[in-house]
């Protein structure tokens, strides 16, 4: 070994307490940085690579019933990848006794050659004999059904027995825990007997040579506008085209967010980490001053210099990214396995990429110069006079810089853990808005509309309802396909006098009275009509017909694009009948125990009659599902904001110990002339707890606007472009936001200043 | 009589500033200093000995004059250069001896001989540990300069600033922090450098320490009071 690099790792050593700092900031730091992009990697690619294998249609193409359709000339179609009839029944399936949840039943054409939407057999049957059907995996968890059990299906007025042959792995579908649906696969007969629907009216199709959702569109147009051909004649609208969002997960917003959370909080820790790395460095370098003198009086160039300060780098990089390279592989896979289970995907990604890897091994030997290099640089280009008088470098402004550089990370930690507890509230807030605005508990919903006499017939006998309404369409996406427009938007037709809604408008009013047409939009609705303003007219396009009415008001729910209408404007433009299919019913007792007792004699009653039930909810299930789909996101903010609080805990406590520490003779000088241990602990403590609490003031400062960037941010991704969350401020968040920071900010001094007065007054003033 | 010339100062002053106030630490020197010279600069505290001996070592800069140390011209060097210069030409001997006190004594001279690179490599071992037995703690090589005495960390710190075998050689009160014992011990170590034809500068602040030199410059208030010639 060279006597420069001896120099070298011989510094290390001697850091003691303060090299054991340098190192784990930059692990720190390094951890922070290789987590998100070990996770990052892994998801963004893994997700994708789900979906992408199971070769998603790019539309589905729906028939009016008895439409002829010539498959095979839509498979020789240039332009046509794949495509096959892929019926789907929408039935009932019972998870539970008495607990009955929708079941999209799949009818496949052929289970051995799936050219598209494929599924894959992880247990049982691989193809379920005929009669019997394979569930999807992720049912299981929010069921009891599970391979060899008998599954209890309604469909229509009877309730059938079907075998669960297996269970399959689909994950292009939307998670079943999150949207409480049941997905099952089996052959067309079998489906087509259960539904007693006819076979071939749903066609799947992927497309060659297409990039967007235009092309896809375009392309499906063409494909719709020549099957309808045959049809036409009878005036019938003979095809309806769905394009779901072009090759993407139908949670892939729910990754987004979670890799976005991510992605802030390991930059947040990398800057954390490059703040307590540099002033780690400028204390260890505090020492090396005279030293850095004596090398250059004995001819060491700065070349030199940088040499040897390169190698003692060189050792913490070595030594901390052997730590945080296993430790961000090993939390990385963590997060992505979480992730991966909330939204039923497979990691794809067995051994990270070597391009990945070197990245990690890249950041792990640049992230110590990156951070300590300027401070290097400075201490190299100190004067030999300044050196050897041992002058160190800038005290002054390096001790005022580290404290504001403290109060910084302090307020930085307060401000992420405060707003991660406001925009917690403003989910809470939005959520009970959406659960506030429908006034109903219990829901029946049919697959067809019908009568409403007959409809309210079968319920007549059902006790404890206060009030009752019967509406065409509603919330959720079966809704939509029973009304809605031409273009995929859900109608809502309901009287003007409802009592079973409340609404936050976004901007303009509720439905009211009026001669003219008048709709309200939701805000998911609002991208598809081009961002209207309130008081514009808009143009429907409603069985064939176009219709206009005049935009007064845009609610905030969380739900699918839904048009709200008067049922008598609805029944004039294209329910001549009155038909409805949702009835809604307020319990008497509407404590849980009680809208449940409601729900029970509901599904009694549907089982006794021959409605086409698609599902049956209460309010509170409802609210569950929504609060699934947001719960795991709160978790993770919440977690990952609390993380930043720790490190900046974590950071403030290291910079407080190298303070104490180059104060060392000082408070040596100060026992010598009689401060007492108790005094001194107290005058560190209280100095700890000032910076403390000028960070927390500063961060509840900096939690206004960031919290307000918050919620445009995550009502964007989760509720749709341009949606903001209203800014809340959580009461719980302020208190427990000062707690922790003040026990932080205590512990944070009251470590070290213990360890600064258990050495002795000789050993303190001959401290340098 | 003097030998060749290896030192000169020609009108040399040093001005610190500090805010409005100015101090001027040295005031129009001129020196010159033979190769071989045994020299002493001596005055009280606060003279400008050691502002003196900033001047020929580089260390620092004048604010006015000009200093010629072995033909160079130390001005007109850069950082880099000057180091390099400094380290073939110049050895220093400083108060606090200065070592560093993560290597031994051993690791100490080799380092030094490696930042210079004049001495092959595979001679450093042997020609450190032969400095090392000349001023007498051949035996203490491989200890930390923590683990020696006053006088043996200061015979340490010639032996570092002969490594590169310099012509000459300054040291800066290189007694005031020793007992009369350890300090005739290094100044007899200094004196018996002359023999070898080294130039030896040395600053103090005790008179009668000037006293064992060939040469004594006094210097007052920044400015050369006497220089004499003691003995021969």
């Amino acid at each position: 070994m060279s006597s420069l690099t001896r120099k070298a790792w011989q510094d290390v050593r001697a850091g003691g307490a303060r090299s054991l700092l340098v190192a784990f900031a930059l692990v720190l730091g390094l951890w922070g940085l290789g987590s998100v992009l070990v996770a990052y990697r892994i998801l963004s690619h893994d997700l994708q690579e789900n979906f992408l294998r199971t070769l998603p249609a790019h539309a589905v193409l729906t028939f009016e019933p008895a439409s002829p359709l010539d498959l095979a000339s839509v498979r020789s179609r240039a332009n046509v990848e794949s495509a096959e009839l892929r019926d789907l029944a929408l039935l009932r399936v019972e998870v539970r006794p008495d607990e009955w949840i929708p079941l999209w039943l799949y009818g496949v054409e052929n289970f051995r050659s799936m050219e598209l939407a494929r599924v894959t057999s992880q247990e049982g049957a691989a193809i379920p004999p005929e009669g019997a059907m394979l569930i999807e995996r992720n049912g299981r968890l929010i069921s009891t059904l599970n391979t060899g059990v008998g599954a209890r299906v309604r469909s229509q007025d009877r309730i059938v027995e079907i075998p669960v042959a297996g269970i399959v792995f689909d994950p292009a579908q939307a998670p079943a825990t999150q949207d409480h649906f049941i997905y099952a696969y089996s052959d067309r007969a079998t489906v087509a007997r259960v539904s007693g629907e006819e076979s071939g009216r749903r066609l799947v199709v992927r497309f060659r040579d297409v990039h967007t959702k235009a092309d896809v569109e375009r392309a499906a147009a063409d494909l719709a506008a020549d099957l309808a051909a045959p049809v036409a004649a009878t005036g019938r609208s003979a095809v309806k085209v769905t394009v779901p969002a072009f090759l993407e997960h139908p949670h892939q917003w729910q990754l987004d967010t979670l890799l976005g959370m991510l992605g802030s909080i390991g930059l947040l820790a990398f800057l954390l980490s490059s703040v307590l790395v540099s002033q780690a460095v400028a204390a260890l370098l505090a020492k090396q001053v005279r030293q850095i003198g004596i090398l250059k009086a004995i001819g060491a160039s700065r070349r030199q210099l940088a040499g040897i300060f390169s190698l003692y780098l060189a050792f913490f990089a070595v030594a901390s990214g052997l730590v945080a390279i296993p430790l961000a592989i090993l939390t990385g896979y963590g997060f992505s396995y979480f992730c991966a289970g909330i939204l039923n995907v497979e990691i794809l990604t067995t051994r990270l990429p070597g391009e990945t890897l070197a990245l990690l091994v890249l950041a792990a030997l640049v992230l110590p110069f990156l951070f300590a290099g300027p401070t290097l640089a400075k201490a190299s280009r100190i004067s030999v006079r300044k050196a050897l008088a041992g002058r160190r470098i800038e005290r002054r402004s390096r001790v005022t810089g580290r404290t504001v550089m403290t109060v910084a990370a302090t307020a930085m930690g307060v401000a992420i853990f405060s707003t991660g507890f406001n925009i917690r509230q403003s989910l809470f807030d939005f959520l009970a808005t959406t659960r506030d605005s429908m006034r109903y508990d219990v829901q029946v919903v049919l697959a067809e509309p019908m009568a409403t006499d007959a409809f309210s017939r079968v319920f007549a006998a059902v006790g404890g309802v206060e009030r009752a309404e019967m509406w065409s369409g509603g919330r959720g996406v079966l809704q939509t396909r029973v009304a809605g427009t031409d273009d995929g938007v859900g109608i809502v037709a309901l009287p003007l006098d409802s009592e079973m809604v409340s609404f936050r408008m976004r901007s303009g009013r509720w439905l009211a009275p009026s001669d003219a047409p008048e709709i309200v939009i939701n805000q998911a609705a609002l991208p598809l009509f081009r961002q209207p303003k309130v008081g514009q007219p808009l143009a429907l396009r409603i069985a064939g017909d176009e219709r206009r009415a005049t935009l007064v008001g845009i609610v905030e729910e969380i739900d699918l694009p839904k048009v709200y209408l008067a049922d008598t404007l609805y029944a004039r433009w294209a329910n001549p009948s009155g038909e409805v299919n949702t009835l809604l019913l307020t319990a008497k007792d509407r404590s849980f125990q009680g809208v449940m007792s409601l729900k029970r004699a509901v599904e009694g009653a549907i089982a006794s009659s021959s409605l086409k039930v698609s599902y049956v909810m209460s309010q509170a299930e409802r609210t569950k599902i929504i609060a699934d789909h947001l719960n795991i996101i709160l978790m993770v903010l919440l977690t990952l904001s609390f993380l930043v609080l720790w490190v900046s805990a974590l950071g403030m406590a290291s910079t407080t110990s190298i303070t104490v520490l180059e104060r060392t003779r000082e408070l040596g000088v100060l026992r010598a002339i009689g401060a007492t241990p108790e005094r001194i602990l107290g005058m560190l403590v209280a100095e700890g707890l000032a910076t403390s609490a000028a960070g927390l003031v500063l961060g509840l400062i900096l939690s206004r606007p960031l919290t307000g960037l918050a919620a445009s941010f995550f009502g964007s991704l989760m509720l749709g472009e341009g949606t903001v969350l209203r800014s809340a401020h959580s009461t719980t968040g302020l208190v427990t936001t000062v707690a922790v920071s003040v026990l932080f900010g205590y512990l944070a001094s009251r470590l070290p200043a213990a360890g600064a007065i258990r050495i002795t007054i000789r050993r303190a003033l001959a401290y340098e | 009589m003097r030998s060749s010339e290896l030192i000169r100062l020609d009108r040399v002053s040093l001005t610190y500033r500090s805010g409005e106030t100015q101090f001027q630490a040295l005031k129009n020197i001129d020196l010159t200093v033979g190769a071989g010279e045994h020299l002493a600069i001596v005055g009280p505290s606060g003279s400008g000995k050691s502002s003196l001996l900033n001047m020929i070592t580089g260390i620092d800069h004048p604010s006015q004059g000009e200093v010629v140390v072995d033909g160079t011209s130390i001005r007109a060097l850069k950082e880099g250069p000057l180091a390099r210069w400094r380290g073939k030409t110049v050895g220093i001997v400083f108060q606090f001896f200065q070592l560093i006190p993560t290597l031994t004594v051993l690791q100490n001279l080799l380092l030094a001989m490696e930042l210079v690179a004049v001495v092959p490599k595979r001679d450093r071992r042997p020609r450190a540990e032969a400095l090392l037995a000349r001023v007498g703690i051949a035996a203490q090589g491989g200890k930390l300069p923590d683990e020696l005495s006053g006088g043996e960390q200061q015979r340490a710190a010639i032996a570092r600033a002969l490594a590169n075998d310099p012509p000459l050689l300054v040291a800066d009160e290189p007694t005031g922090n020793l007992d009369s014992r350890n300090a005739d011990l290094v100044l007899g170590v200094l004196h018996d450098l002359v023999q070898t034809g080294k130039t030896v500068l040395v600053v103090t602040h005790e008179r009668n320490v000037g006293s064992l030199f060939a040469r004594v410059v006094t210097l007052r208030d920044g400015s050369i009071v006497s220089d004499e010639a003691r003995k021969a």
